[in-house]
């Protein structure tokens, strides 16, 4: 014998003949034909009449934020198939208002196909706030909001969820005698399940519309050929199954960097590396931060480019160090790297405010930018074109040799990505 | 460097820390969506948190993304997400939510200038009062803040333990400079540090979701789905949850809300204190422009000016004491950051006395120490 889902004497707040009082006690029914005590079940609302529901159950409830409720249901059912052993069952309640500002929330449970059951109240408006009309309002329906009667079609919750894949779609009446068959249905089928139920509401809808009762309800569902059972049933593998069969194993750390070389620097080299999207400038800058790593020297990289990402141009301003770093602006560079037009363009400041002890180096495409640095120009772009950065650092070395070139050698070796380019591109820039 | 078998050297990103803090603190369920400079943080625990037995999804949104967190933590998980303002501002009601009904969760700001869509490359620190006053009623909400890729890891843990410790949404604020710099990190020195988990219900009374013994203490937890009924709603309720309108146990729940967080704001501190004898000058600072201001403290004192440094990693409640203790004495507190209002400034009027209070703002670039500097006299 099931322990029962409802309160014995709770007073259900509803307004008399509401069809919210239907579906909840077709829930509690179909509940204890499930077997499903209270404690596996989470009774998720929304906000609305159809929330007060929860006023109603000794069972978990979790009464939401407008329209989130099936956002939660979510979590919660993510939680307890993924984290936990699937002990519970996750059951919806909402209405027209939370349909409609949680419908992505609807449209995503349904793609994923979490294993939720929602239980849509559609009674045609919104009841609590005052009858207001909402999206699931039938043409000529009138409300507080459509006086002279609604002209916008309502979207139809069950057609755009199963093209969203939903794989359990139901309608019914909410006075339907089968109804808590069909919701212990939806309930046990594996994954997401909607039921649409139809019902009225006393409060406001019966009051604008006189001649709505549940038998006009019916016949006018007929007439717009809105088809009364279940729409759609459909077994496909639930969220939980498809991510334990795809989730990713545990990446390996990468190993340590150990100390392999020397270095020569007594105090911070502060550097710019300049070029364009994908020319590797931000790698090489890496690339050189790892090499300073494998010569004991500390580093910090900060890489700028325009939200294009793949284009435009590429920065990134390095810090070298023997002493960790504090303060990692770079203002007063001590050398400024750049290897194409927007790369220049970018850093044209910067290159200027290089000091006398600076040096500059830069494509040979390129003009001659005005500073007081020593000015290198190499053919960068045309030795490695499609790493000129990579080419340029290795140049670099040649002519500040902070740690041996081997360093950066061993860093794009560690590093595995870039391939035979990468060698190449280390090799032509140091013999430039 | 000397790099021995004890060192373990990486070259790290501050979202990479974030992962690293957040996994170890046991958070094993992220919900996310991608956003500059966020997007770090949720590739790292897509790809991270399976392999720890935990659950990261991509969400179609940031709202989405917090509810899903929210429900996976009323079923017991640690739940995270980390997004930046924009995302921030439309998870703004959810973080009410979270509070109202002592949900535990950590949101991740990374900051980015704004407002609005804002610069997504750009760094700035104009995110605080959006992090800490967002939810209605100004009720208190813990706000933690590193300064570099390094005590982002820590950080992330006290968030975390915060989180779960007080049945309350944290903010981990963080931005540009930290999550997407990357640094040479020891990761054999960082901290260890005990994981504190929501205090379960264990004993044989009747079960109240909101059964807080004195108006600070935290109500013991237990899961939706656990042996007990839980009562959760987002309107006002008394301490079993039911919803209630304006009766005295509910006015004491919404007091009970702000004190828990407010009234612990010397156990939630977290700071670091650089004092000087007799300075004349306090500099309070946080987040990437702390790391400007120590420089500027330290060439101050090599010119020999008297000054005090105050870093604040822990930023909401207020540490009330520690800004009380440092500005003892001194003529003027600098507080340098990378907004143009002075956000956090603005806050310190009360806590630090007839002290004058100068601030260095400016957005675009990073504040540098010679700006700060200036301001020591």
């Amino acid at each position: 014998m099931a322990q029962p889902v409802m309160k014995k004497e709770a007073l259900p707040p509803y307004c008399k003949g509401c069809g919210h009082l239907h579906v909840a006690r077709s829930l509690s029914q179909a509940l204890e034909r499930l077997g499903l005590g209270p404690q596996r079940v989470a009774l998720v609302s929304d906000i609305g009449c159809v929330g007060l529901v929860d006023s109603l159950f000794l069972t978990h409830t979790i009464h939401t934020l407008h329209g989130r409720s099936t956002a939660v249901a979510t979590g919660i059912e993510l939680a307890d198939s993924l984290l936990g052993s699937s002990e519970i069952k996750t059951v919806v309640m909402i209405g027209d208002g939370g349909a409609t500002i949680g419908l992505l929330h609807l449209v995503e449970a349904a793609r994923m196909n979490v294993d939720i059951t929602v239980l849509l109240h559609n009674n045609f408006l919104y009841g609590m706030t005052g009858g207001q009309h909402s999206a699931l309002t039938p043409l000529e329906f009138l409300t507080s909001t459509t006086r002279s009667g609604n002209f916008i079609p309502p979207m139809d919750l069950c057609t755009i969820l199963g093209a969203a894949g939903a794989g359990f779609l139901a309608r019914a009446l909410a006075t339907d005698t089968a109804l808590a068959d069909l919701v212990a249905q939806a309930i046990a089928h594996q994954g997401f399940s909607l039921v649409e139920i139809f019902g009225l509401c006393t409060g406001y809808a019966t009051r604008y519309n006189e001649r709505l009762t549940m038998a006009t309800l019916k016949a006018d569902l007929h007439t717009r050929g809105i088809l009364l059972g279940i729409m759609k049933k459909e077994v496909r593998p639930a969220f939980a199954e498809l991510y334990r069969s795809h989730a990713p194993s545990l990446p390996l750390p990468p190993p340590p960097i150990p100390h392999r070389f020397d270095h020569t620097l007594a105090s911070p080299l502060r550097l710019i590396l300049a070029g364009s999207a994908g020319e590797g400038v931000q790698s090489a800058a890496y690339l050189l931060t790892v090499a300073a790593a494998l010569s004991g020297l500390w580093s910090a990289q900060k890489n700028d480019n325009p939200v294009t990402v793949g284009t435009g141009f590429s920065t990134s301003e390095l810090t070298l160090s023997p002493e960790p770093i504090g303060f990692t602006g770079v203002e007063r560079p001590d050398a400024v790297i750049v290897t194409s037009r927007e790369g220049m363009d970018r850093v044209s400041a910067q290159a200027h405010a290089v000091g006398g002890e600076g040096v500059l180096l830069v494509d040979s495409s390129l003009p001659v930018p005005s500073s007081s640095g020593r000015v290198i120009r190499k053919a960068f772009r045309q030795a490695a074109p499609t790493m000129p950065s990579l080419a340029a650092v290795a140049a670099f070395l040649r002519v500040r040799p902070l740690f041996p070139l081997d360093a950066l050698i061993e860093a794009v070796r560690g590093w595995g990505r870039g391939g035979d380019r990468a060698f190449r591109a280390v090799e032509a820039g140091a013999a430039l | 460097m000397d790099q021995d078998s004890h060192c373990e050297i990486q070259i790290v990103s501050g979202a990479e820390m974030i992962v690293r803090g957040a996994i170890n603190a046991g958070v094993r369920f992220y919900a996310g969506y991608p956003i500059t400079p966020a997007s770090g943080i949720y590739a790292g625990m897509m790809a991270a948190l399976p392999g720890h037995g935990g659950v990261a999804v991509g969400a179609s949104d940031e709202i989405s993304a917090l509810s899903y967190c929210v429900g996976a933590s009323l079923r017991g998980a640690k739940a995270m997400t980390a997004t930046s303002g924009p995302g921030f501002s439309l998870m703004a009601e959810t973080i009410g939510y979270a509070l109202m009904t002592e949900t535990p969760v950590v949101i991740v700001l990374a900051q980015r200038l704004g407002p609005a869509t804002g610069a997504a490359t750009q760094n700035a620190e104009g995110d605080l009062l959006l992090a800490e006053f967002s939810v209605s009623g100004g009720y208190a909400l813990p706000v933690f803040c590193p300064t570099c890729p390094k005590d982002a890891y820590e950080i992330t843990v006290r968030t975390v333990n915060c989180a779960e410790a007080l049945r309350t949404p944290a903010i981990l604020l963080t931005e540009k400079e930290v999550t997407m710099t990357y640094e040479t990190v020891d990761l054999h020195t960082l901290p260890r540090l005990d994981i504190v988990d929501r205090p379960r219900f264990s004993d044989g009374r009747p079960y109240l979701t909101y059964g807080y013994e004195d108006l600070c203490s935290i109500p013991p937890f237990s899961p939706v789905g656990g042996p007990r009924k839980v009562t959760v709603t987002g309107s006002t309720h008394d301490r079993a949850g039911e919803l209630r309108k304006d009766e005295p146990e509910v006015l004491g729940v919404l007091r009970h809300l702000h004190a828990k967080v407010a009234e612990r704001s010397e156990e939630l501190s977290v700071v670091s204190e650089d004092w000087q004898d007799g300075a004349e000058t306090l500099v309070v600072s946080y987040g990437v422009t702390d790391r400007a201001a120590r420089f500027a403290v330290r060439e101050a004192r090599r010119q020999g000016k008297r000054v005090s440094h105050l870093t604040c990693f822990s930023l909401f409640p207020l540490p009330e004491r520690a800004l009380s203790n440092a500005a003892a004495g001194v003529e003027r507190v600098v507080v340098p950051e990378e907004n143009i209002q002075g956000l956090y400034r603005r806050q310190l009027t009360g806590v630090l006395g007839e002290v004058p209070y100068v601030g260095v703002n400016k957005v675009g670039t990073l504040i540098t120490p010679e700006e700060i500097l200036r301001e020591i006299r």
